[in-house]
């Protein structure tokens, strides 16, 4: 079990983390699909939701101060605890597989055409395997060191693609009309795929009276990148370029030139250091996943997990018969996962009320953290 | 060993004789005491290893001359050990000894052995003094400007070199024994009141787990006592220069000062104190700054340049532009090894120079470096053993590896060139972003004395960010660093310098002169 408390910049880091990935890739074209040019708008839309779960998730997390949700649940639950939360880390390990997929996929277009993709997922599970089998310092220090590359890539890519902008390509505002917009919404669901993992590790925060406020502006910081990576597509390729293709995001890359510098084109860069994005999300899935079930079977070492996940996670990871397959199921499963996120953490809000007539969040600051 | 010193003289050099065997360098020296009422002493030392001068004119002429006044009787007993150090030897340190074990002790750790018959205690005599390198300039470790002196292997005059940078009176040397066999000495150097006691603890902790027949180096212990043994990165500091273990020591951390070695431990230390050098505070804080950030520039192309010369060569030319991708093709006709191997012979045949370089005597060493750079390198190129452009990368990744200030920190870098060599060959850019991130993995699970060795980026503290591959200027720098605990996090009182607020010498003392004078 986690006996450490992170702090709220370490909480910031992960959620941030898991949220981007590999989504940023494809998103666009189909949310772009459905909703037209209004596309961006239905990323936000769906990350105004994604922010609202996150919230439920942070307020049911902090209440538990200390205590992971799922010894709470198995108090409450009993035997039958496992029933909720093996299908919410089902649903999670779906969701890791078809990140693995669909990146494999992606770099197996884009970076190594002639490598078999089983290798390039192999690789990937191995390093996540390798992520996971650390203890929770590093766990969020890594998350804390990877979030700044990240985050430079992104608005990087965004800066760059600036110069090529056309704002006249996001006409007519609303797409396809208001319905699209909303059936889009319900598309871009994916891009908040492992929501559900905060329910996990939000509740050793060392101040849980400040996860809500943190998960409101994790949320939103998470909408806009999303929106934002949708929206460079749009203004950059236009909207039947974003459709046309499977990686927009990637597409839109091979706009930019780099005279100055010995590299003359950054999409494959831009693919390969993608991949911190991809791991921290798949990772920090992975890591919580044989937590989960760690503290589910009572293992007081969860790394022999790691290693029984491997052969499953490739399993999964080879199921769809391509990426667009890939894409449908992790769709279903982030809905999946979002909706069971929300009813265990209302059913534990509601018990934790009972429970303690209404206890509100430790209010005292924790000085240990995760360092 | 725990035998007590009998009294019977005869006895007592006949067990300690055993003891040490018929080893020539040990010398037992029979004399007496008085001439009225004599009494039978010796002096068992190694020789070589005491300063004859101490031993003759201040134990042994002291000793044989006592009692010689007429009249006198020469005490007995514990009496006559009690007369003798308080009014015969002009030594300063000498302590009793009332086991054979504690004697023998004393004299493998280059001091005299004073027994006397029939006196149940001997007398242990600091005589140690024997032949050592004088003071010079740090071999590993130089710098334009800052101080020449480095240490040497003698442990006190190691610790008064740093007693001499750091007239604190906290300044506190706690001294321990390591080695089951070489018995070596060491001393823990920290400031009372600044360092973290817990870190002392455990400091002390995990030197008395030491349990190895000897430490001949630094090294040896290092490698004993750090979190993780098995990863190439170093977790404490090695340093040859004072300035640094004092600088160290104000930021709160510790230092091991052990004999027989120059090379001095400094813990805990994180990633980025392994590429700072002292000199980044002895100059401008713009040039420290620049400074480092070439070193950290030097630092990612030493451990991933040839890989990513792979990976593109191999696998990605497209990223390249079409000249250069043209320039590069056209060095590469003919050559019949694929990029990866080609590199790899090339780093490899570098490590080689390198080394026969180290080993080679002094004038030769470097002959061989040029001889191999600039000869042998010519030759491969022109026999299409190897492109030019991979001569180029490799050179400048040999030349950056040099640029880091810490030798284990660069050793390091060089170990992990080779595994991220072979991702590259394997799966291109892929494969450098996947030993990278396992890289960072691995960094961010370390600790050093349990103190994360990424910091401050991992746990980030944002206030000490401004003393890593950029040096904020020194008034800036007022706390110190967190991450090492000090007990004292205050660094530099309001202002580092408060000259600007006082008023002018030249307004107050010096008069204009006069008009018409």
């Amino acid at each position: 079990m986690n006996t450490l408390r992170y702090y709220e910049f370490q909480i910031v880091a992960i959620t941030i983390n898991t949220l981007v990935g590999v989504q940023s890739l494809y998103l666009p074209a189909v949310v772009t699909r459905v909703a037209g040019t209004a596309a961006w708008l239905s990323v936000l839309l769906s990350g105004i939701v994604a922010t609202v779960v996150l919230v439920l998730i942070s307020r049911t997390a902090s209440s538990l101060s200390g205590q992971s949700y799922i010894s709470f649940a198995q108090e409450k639950l009993g035997a039958f605890a496992a029933i909720p939360v093996l299908a919410l880390v089902g649903s999670e390990l779906l969701i890791l597989s078809m990140e693995v997929r669909i990146f494999g996929e992606i770099v197996s277009a884009t970076l190594l055409p002639t490598t078999p993709l089983d290798v390039v997922i192999i690789a990937m599970i191995l390093l996540l395997a390798y992520f996971s089998g650390h203890g929770p310092k590093t766990f969020a220090r890594v998350n804390e060191l990877l979030l700044i590359p990240m985050l430079v890539l992104t608005i990087g890519i965004e800066l760059l693609l600036s110069s090529h902008a056309t704002l006249s390509r996001l006409k007519p505002f609303l797409g396809y009309g208001p319905g699209a917009a909303l059936a889009g919404a319900a598309q871009a669901a994916s891009a908040f795929a492992g929501t559900g993992i905060a329910l996990y590790f939000m509740s050793f925060s060392n101040q849980p009276d400040r996860m809500p406020a943190t998960a409101l502006v994790v949320g939103v910081l998470t909408a806009a990148v999303y929106a934002g990576f949708t929206m460079t597509c749009l203004i950059s390729i236009g909207p039947s370029l974003t459709i046309q293709s499977s990686w927009p995001t990637l597409v839109s890359t091979t706009l930019i030139r780099l005279p100055a510098v010995f590299l003359e084109k950054v999409d494959s860069a831009f693919t390969a250091g993608w991949l911190f994005a991809v791991f921290t999300t798949a990772g920090n899935i992975m890591y919580v996943i044989t937590r989960s079930l760690g503290e589910l079977g009572g293992l007081r070492d969860s790394r022999i997990l790691v290693v029984a996940l491997i052969p499953w996670t490739f399993l999964l990871a080879a199921l769809p018969r391509n990426a667009e397959a890939g894409i449908s199921i992790i769709t279903l499963a982030t809905l999946a996962e979002l909706a069971l996120a929300v009813l265990l953490s209302l059913y534990l809000l509601s018990q934790r009320k009972t429970t303690k007539g209404g206890a509100k969040p430790e209010r005292k600051t924790q000085k240990m953290s995760a360092s | 060993m725990l035998w007590a010193i009998s009294g019977h003289l005869d006895r007592d050099v006949a067990v300690i004789k055993q003891v040490l065997g018929p080893s020539s360098d040990i010398v037992y020296r029979d004399f007496v005491v008085g001439k009225h009422h004599p009494v039978r002493a010796t002096l068992i030392y190694v020789d070589g290893l005491i300063d004859k001068l101490v031993l003759h004119d201040h134990l042994l002429r002291s000793i044989m001359l006592f009692g010689d006044c007429p009249g006198e009787s020469t005490p007995t007993g514990e009496h006559l050990l009690e007369a003798i150090k308080r009014g015969c030897l002009s030594v300063a340190e000498l302590k009793p000894a009332t086991s054979i074990g504690e004697g023998v002790h004393g004299i493998l750790s280059a001091e005299t052995l004073l027994l006397f018959d029939g006196v149940s205690q001997g007398l242990i005599v600091n005589t140690k003094g024997w032949e050592h390198r004088g003071i010079s300039e740090p071999g590993t470790e130089a710098v334009i400007r800052g101080p020449k002196e480095g240490f040497g292997e003698v442990l006190r005059v190691n610790t008064a070199l740093i007693r001499r940078r750091v007239k604190d009176p906290g300044l506190r040397f706690k001294s321990l024994q390591v080695g089951k066999r070489s018995k070596t000495d060491l001393a823990i150097a920290y400031i009372d009141g600044l360092a973290n006691q817990g870190l002392l603890d455990e400091l002390v902790r995990r030197l008395a787990t030491v349990n190895i027949d000897g430490v001949m180096d630094s090294g040896v212990l290092e490698q004993l006592i750090e979190d993780s043994p098995m990863s190439p990165f170093p977790q404490m500091e090695v340093t040859e220069r004072p300035d640094n273990v004092a600088a160290a020591l104000f930021q709160g951390r510790l230092a091991i000062v052990v004999d027989g070695t120059p090379f001095v431990l400094i813990c805990p230390s994180v990633l980025w104190s392994l590429y700072n050098s002292p000199e980044d505070y002895y100059q401008r804080w713009l040039m420290a700054s620049f400074v480092r950030s070439v070193r950290a520039l030097a630092l990612f192309i030493s451990l991933l340049m040839p890989s990513i010369y792979i990976a593109i060569i191999s696998y990605h030319p497209e990223m390249l532009p079409l000249r250069l991708a043209l320039a590069v093709a056209n060095s590469r006709v003919g050559i019949p090894f694929p990029a990866a191997i080609e590199a790899l012979l090339m780093e490899v045949s570098v490590e080689i120079l390198r080394e026969a370089a180290l080993r080679l005597p002094g004038p030769i060493g470097p002959t061989i470096g040029i001889v191999g750079v600039l000869v042998v390198g010519d030759a491969a190129v022109k026999a299409q053993l190897v492109s030019a452009q991979m001569v180029v990368v490799v050179g400048i990744t040999a030349i950056c590896s040099f640029a880091s200030p810490s030798y284990s920190a660069a050793v390091g870098a060089r170990l992990l060139r080779f595994p991220l060599m072979l991702l590259a060959s394997v799966l291109g850019l892929y494969g450098v972003m996947v030993g990278v991130t396992a890289l960072a993995v691995h960094l961010a699970s370390l600790d050093s004395m349990g103190i994360p060795y990424m910091a401050p980026f991992a746990p980030a503290t944002q206030r000490l960010v401004g003393d890593t591959w950029i040096r904020a200027p020194l008034w800036k720098l007022k706390r110190r660093p967190v991450f090492y605990r000090p007990l004292d996090d205050k660094a530099i009182g309001e202002k580092a310098s408060a000259w600007e607020s006082g008023e002018s010498v030249s307004k107050t003392t010096i008069e204009k002169p006069k008009k018409g004078k």
